[in-house]
């Protein structure tokens, strides 16, 4: 398990839909039963694998007609760019090394919000996160696909009166 | 620890209070949290490639 973090704008288009733009950085390691099983047969007490995804894109929300009160749940829809790394650590330099490559991202999610203030709204966020990779980039891995589970906090900005 | 009367009491109030976003509002949120793997990266990954 790893961690994650998403700075984001969004832009109210009507009170059921919003527009924005995000960012994404999340790092992870590979399970530890899986990395002890790679060090045992290996012979190598140092071996980690660590991953990082560092992104971009535009994402859509759609409030749910709890929209009237401060309860906000939404759904989620985001697409974009993204880069991922992959480092592999060892004492064998024959094993370490890094690769990082590029590819379309994407999310789909949930989330709830309440307004806690004038101007600021906190909730949580729970999303399905996923990658395309090129298997010849990977050894044949096609994706690293990842569940995140956010607590969010919201600085409102009211928008100008017609 | 974390009482469930607290967490009815916090409901409760952050129901009573003002609407969020309404249309041509603007929000700036930042997110954090865990990620949790769902692939078999780890498992597929050729590591003396």
């Amino acid at each position: 398990m790893g961690y994650v973090i998403t700075p984001e704008f969004t832009y109210m288009v009507n009170d059921k839909l919003g527009l924005g733009v995000d960012a994404t950085y999340s790092t992870n390691n590979i399970k530890k039963e899986d990395r002890d099983a790679i060090r045992t047969a290996n012979a190598d007490p140092t071996f980690d694998l660590k991953y990082t995804q560092f992104g971009g894109g535009a994402h859509a929300k759609l409030m749910m007609p709890m929209q009237n009160g401060p309860f906000s749940p939404y759904l989620v829809v985001g697409a974009g760019v993204a880069n991922f790394k992959a480092k592999v650590e060892s004492s064998d330099p024959a094993v370490a090394g890094d690769k990082s490559k590029s590819g379309f991202a994407g999310r789909v999610g949930v989330g709830a919000g309440y307004k806690a203030g004038q101007q600021m709204s906190i909730g949580v966020e729970g999303d399905y996160n996923f990658m395309s990779l090129k298997k010849e980039d990977f050894n044949g891995v096609s994706s690293a696909p990842s569940i995140g589970v956010k607590a969010v906090v919201s600085f409102l900005f009211k928008g100008m009166p017609k | 620890m974390f009482r469930k009367g607290s967490f009815v009491l916090a409901t409760l109030a952050l129901m009573v209070v003002a609407p969020l976003a309404h249309a041509h509002d603007c929000s700036l949120a930042i997110g954090g949290g865990v990620a949790i793997p769902t692939g078999d990266f780890s498992k597929k990954f050729d590591f003396t490639s």
